[in-house]
């Protein structure tokens, strides 16, 4: 449960927020802009058990490229995925990795549907950008980021695939979330009463946050 | 990390600089182009995963960093992929993952579109508190269900076939609310004036509603395939024998306690990926949006 709660503030906050740098910074003609955009969704729609087996590779202890690269820098190489501390970062950057494209995606959106003529205005009245930014984009960005904050959470509580095969819950317990551990209980600890036991909390948490989701998204809906 | 992708960055986007630079409208002042290079640099991060599987898929022995560190393969070999094709059942788990996907779609499509149509120009008794139930299907996670549901397909004597994979996918509540979306934009004057000149509700169907579905079928069809391609924890559940796994199950199946060669299992990887990607880049604009809408990946 512990490692529920880290996973998701590990992962949730850093995406939402990599996704919003990434769509400001988008949101305006830049050459590329069309493929830079593809580079950072294209990792969306690789499956889960791809984007692991890349991520092991990666992340090896012994030859993956990021060990390779730390020493070669003369930095002390790291146990990635044997550690236990270590294990769970690797993991949140594997899933925030995919992540990224939805929320600057979805944030990109949202800005385009800011209408031009407030920022204009502001600016005649001699707002500089980042006071454009906090007063007038970030407001209005809100439902949204309420949002993918809601839609995250929900991702990050479901998610499976990525633990499954990078770790297997492991080094101990160190990476096993809760969908890890009814699937541990199920399956491999032939518990199916305790495992549908926790699938039934789970589904409670999801239904709130699903029913906070349908509110907000109706006010989004308002605002625009 | 951060060195790697700056020193690709003066290597890597120059194809792509020389033409765009000129249409666009406002100048490049040194801060765009700091934004810029940020952009380049974070997006080049982005893609070195998928770069980094075909590196490794074809150097001999996956480039394996033990020795010393380097970004590219000293000899390159493509024949990897004929040993992977030879040494793993990958036409099969390819077969059967097109099977899958192929039929899900169908499927998939055809209901959502049936349905999406009820629940969108038709009033019946229930219709709020059904499309209520069916939006909450679509909250519940697969790993809560996977146990009913293995008890279900076990009892149907489904175990291991494909249709114990591709029937509970069949009716997608996230399809069908997409669907229930875009059909109620159709203007309800035509169908009442098909109504008034004869027609029967299948005609209405056929005629009126399904021809100016055009971008619905191609936002469901695009989803719902990257969906079941890359689908893994329910194929993992139900498929059990290596002559029935899908390309997600498989690829697993290589990560196991077997010590397969790196450069081997990053070709299987990168086959995995191939039919994915090309349906993005194809269809990059209806999946953007459809992401959009639904609010679900």
């Amino acid at each position: 449960m512990r490692n529920t709660v880290v996973f998701t503030v590990g992962t949730v906050p850093t995406s939402a927020a990599l996704g919003l740098v990434l769509a400001i910074m988008l949101n305006r003609r830049l050459p590329g802009r069309g493929l830079i955009r593809s580079l950072y969704f294209l990792p969306m729609v690789v499956s889960g058990v791809a984007v692991s087996l890349v991520m092991v590779w990666i992340f090896n202890d012994d030859n993956g490229i990021v060990n390779a690269f730390l020493q070669a820098t003369g930095l002390p190489r790291i146990s990635w995925l044997s550690s236990p501390n270590w294990a769970m970062l690797t993991i949140i950057i594997a899933v925030v990795w995919g992540r990224i494209g939805f929320c600057m995606v979805t944030y990109l959106a949202a800005l385009q549907g800011i209408n031009p003529s407030l920022l204009e205005a502001a600016q005649i009245d001699g707002a500089g950008s980042w006071r454009r930014f906090t007063n007038i984009i970030w407001p209005l960005l809100n439902p949204t980021t309420y949002l993918l904050i809601v839609l995250n959470i929900v991702f990050s509580l479901q998610a499976f695939d990525v633990i499954y095969v990078m770790t297997g819950g492991g080094p101990g317990f160190s990476t096993t979330v809760l969908v890890q551990y009814i699937f541990r209980s199920a399956f491999t600890d032939g518990k199916m009463g305790y495992a549908s036991a926790v699938g039934v909390f789970l589904v409670v948490v999801l239904l709130l946050l699903t029913v906070l989701r349908n509110r907000l998204s109706r006010r989004s809906k308002d605002l625009t | 990390m951060t060195i790697q992708t700056r020193t690709r960055t003066t290597t890597g986007p120059s194809v792509k600089t020389g033409t765009h630079a000129k249409s666009g409208q406002e100048r490049m002042t040194a801060g765009r182009w700091l934004v810029w290079l940020l952009l380049v640099a974070g997006g080049l991060l982005m893609f070195f995963p998928i770069y980094w599987v075909f590196v490794t898929a074809i150097s001999p022995g996956g480039l394996a960093q033990g020795s010393g560190f380097s970004l590219w393969p000293s000899r390159i070999d493509f024949g990897v992929f004929a040993r992977a094709f030879q040494q793993q059942p990958i036409g099969v788990w390819m077969v059967n993952s097109v099977i899958i996907s192929a039929v899900s779609v169908l499927i998939s499509v055809f209901i959502s579109l049936l349905a999406g149509y009820a629940f969108a120009k038709y009033r019946f008794r229930g219709r709020d508190v059904l499309f209520g139930l069916m939006l909450l299907t679509i909250m519940v996670p697969i790993q809560v269900i996977v146990v009913p549901e293995f008890v279900i397909i076990s009892k149907l004597g489904l175990v291991n076939s494909y249709w114990s994979v591709i029937l509970p996918s069949a009716a997608q509540g996230i399809c069908i609310f997409i669907a229930r979306q875009f059909l109620v934009a159709l203007p309800d004057e035509l169908i009442e004036a098909a109504r008034v000149d004869g027609a029967s509700e299948a005609k209405i169907f056929l005629r009126i509603a399904l021809p100016m579905s055009g971008p619905l079928i191609a936002v469901l069809t695009i989803l719902t395939f990257v969906w079941r391609w890359n689908d893994f924890i329910w194929p993992l559940v139900a498929l059990q024998t290596p002559d029935k796994f899908t390309m997600s199950v498989g690829l697993n199946s290589l990560n196991g306690a077997y010590a397969h060669p790196w450069d081997q299992i990053m070709a299987v990887t990168l086959i995995s990926m191939i039919p994915v990607i090309i349906v993005f880049l194809i269809f990059q604009k209806q999946f953007v949006q459809g992401i959009a809408e639904s609010g679900l990946k």
